[in-house]
């Protein structure tokens, strides 16, 4: 069945035209409100950070004054920690020479007749005994106290008798 | 202009077109110039969280410094001081050693010692030339040697003890025992004031534990009077010491 449209096309345009218009006017409505709501917020944005600018730099300023009052005792302060530093480091690095000559002092049935410590480096000692027995005692008590223990020289000779010559390094910790 | 396209029924068109218009005006200033650009505001906010930060550094500092009492900080440094002077003080690590001697029963045959340029830095200091910045800051060590006689290692253990137990620290470097001898390389602790600037933004490290740690270790040690009695000494060409003092103080402590 065919409708026949009694209206003129030229109100039939003017009725189009006015619903493209309003939905052009709507939609640049919507877009100019969020552009503005965008603008608003980025202006909000650089507002806050100005004055939190503002705000930290006296703060800064402020603080910075209420340190130079104590710049005396900074100075202190800083001079007290440094040697604390150098101090416990000369500690730390002072080896244990007189650990190492109280353990040959312990040593039984042995004279200790030559002895070279080297700070941080091994030992070499030299032992005179009345025996092998007494010299590979000793050998077997400085295994206790050393983790590296070498004999380098057992011998005897007329002069000196019986005489061992031992390299000794890292002491155990238990010793130290 | 015929009546089927009248100016007034277009004029609506303005409003699309004056938005986009003024859209990419506010657009190009946001991109490009003004100050609340986006480049800009992203440059801001980096540098307000480095402000807020520099700002907890320093109050951060700024309550250490308020619990740091000066005079209990002084006297510690003094305490330090004595352990290891702050400029080279060979006399008073000849009057350990000659201590340690009596003490152990045995004679002091000779000394020799090494010990470099004696100077001090002080924070008064003014722009120091180059090669005397190098020389304060030279990592020489004051070593002397001594020679002891004795009859045995018992002697030497006692002595090696006693001299670590003394101020100013001395570190035993090393040991020739040999044949009724003692060949002794000791090093005397000692180091200049490091140079500080006063930069109030510099992070301040202050350990009061490990400080006090410190203090009760070195109060276990013996400060030794200086000793006035001659012991048997070798002649004494034998004591080599370089370049004098210049600058040394006796206290060790710089003014300020």
């Amino acid at each position: 069945m065919t409708e026949i449209n009694f209206v003129p096309k030229r109100e039939v345009d003017k009725t189009k035209l006015l619903k493209v218009r309003h939905w052009v006017l709507a939609v640049t409505t919507v877009i100019l409100v969020v552009y503005l709501v965008g603008i608003a917020g980025l202006f909000g944005m650089w507002f806050y950070q100005t004055s939190s600018t503002k705000k930290t730099s006296s703060e800064v300023d402020a603080l910075l004054l209420q340190i130079r009052q104590y710049s005396e005792i900074e100075t202190t302060a800083r001079r007290l920690q440094a040697r604390m530093e150098e101090v416990n480091k000369f500690l730390d690095g002072r080896g244990e020479a007189s650990k190492s000559a109280s353990i040959l002092v312990d040593a039984q049935d042995v004279e200790v007749v030559d002895w070279q410590y080297a700070a941080g480096g091994g030992q070499v000692v030299k032992v005179k005994a009345e025996g092998p027995a007494q010299i590979f005692a000793f050998y077997v008590y400085s295994q206790e106290k050393y983790s590296q223990v070498q004999p380098d020289e057992v011998g005897w000779s007329v002069l000196d008798g019986w005489y061992g010559r031992f390299l000794l390094s890292q002491m155990n910790k238990e010793e130290g | 202009m015929s009546a089927k396209y009248q100016l007034s029924d277009w004029i609506w068109v303005f409003y699309p077109v004056l938005t986009v218009v003024f859209m990419l005006v506010g657009i190009n200033y946001v991109v490009n110039n003004g100050q609340a650009s986006l480049n800009s505001l992203m440059v801001n906010q980096e540098q307000i969280e480095a402000e807020r930060q520099r700002v907890e550094n320093l109050r951060l500092k700024l309550e250490l410094l308020k619990t740091i009492d000066k005079e209990t900080s002084l006297k510690q440094l003094e305490k330090m001081l004595v352990a290891m002077p702050a400029s080279r003080q060979v006399w008073l690590l000849i009057n350990e050693l000659k201590i340690i001697g009596q003490r152990s029963g045995m004679a002091v045959e000779s000394y020799k010692g090494s010990v470099g340029d004696v100077r001090e830095a002080t924070e008064s200091a003014s722009v120091a030339t180059e090669s005397a910045q190098q020389k304060v800051e030279s990592p020489k060590e004051m070593v002397l040697l001594i020679v002891y006689e004795l009859a045995d290692i018992n002697k030497l253990a006692t002595a090696l003890a006693e001299s670590e137990k003394m101020l100013p620290l001395v570190k035993i470097v090393s040991v020739n025992f040999e044949k009724g001898k003692a060949e002794i390389n000791m090093e005397g602790a000692w180091s200049a004031w490091p140079r500080f600037v006063n930069d109030p933004e510099r992070q301040l490290v202050f350990t009061r534990g490990q400080i006090s740690q410190t203090i009760t270790k070195l109060e276990k040690f013996e400060v030794p009077e200086i000793s006035t009695e001659s012991v048997t000494l070798a002649p004494v060409e034998e004591i080599e010491i370089f370049e004098e003092a210049e600058e040394a103080t006796a206290s060790g402590l710089p003014e300020g």
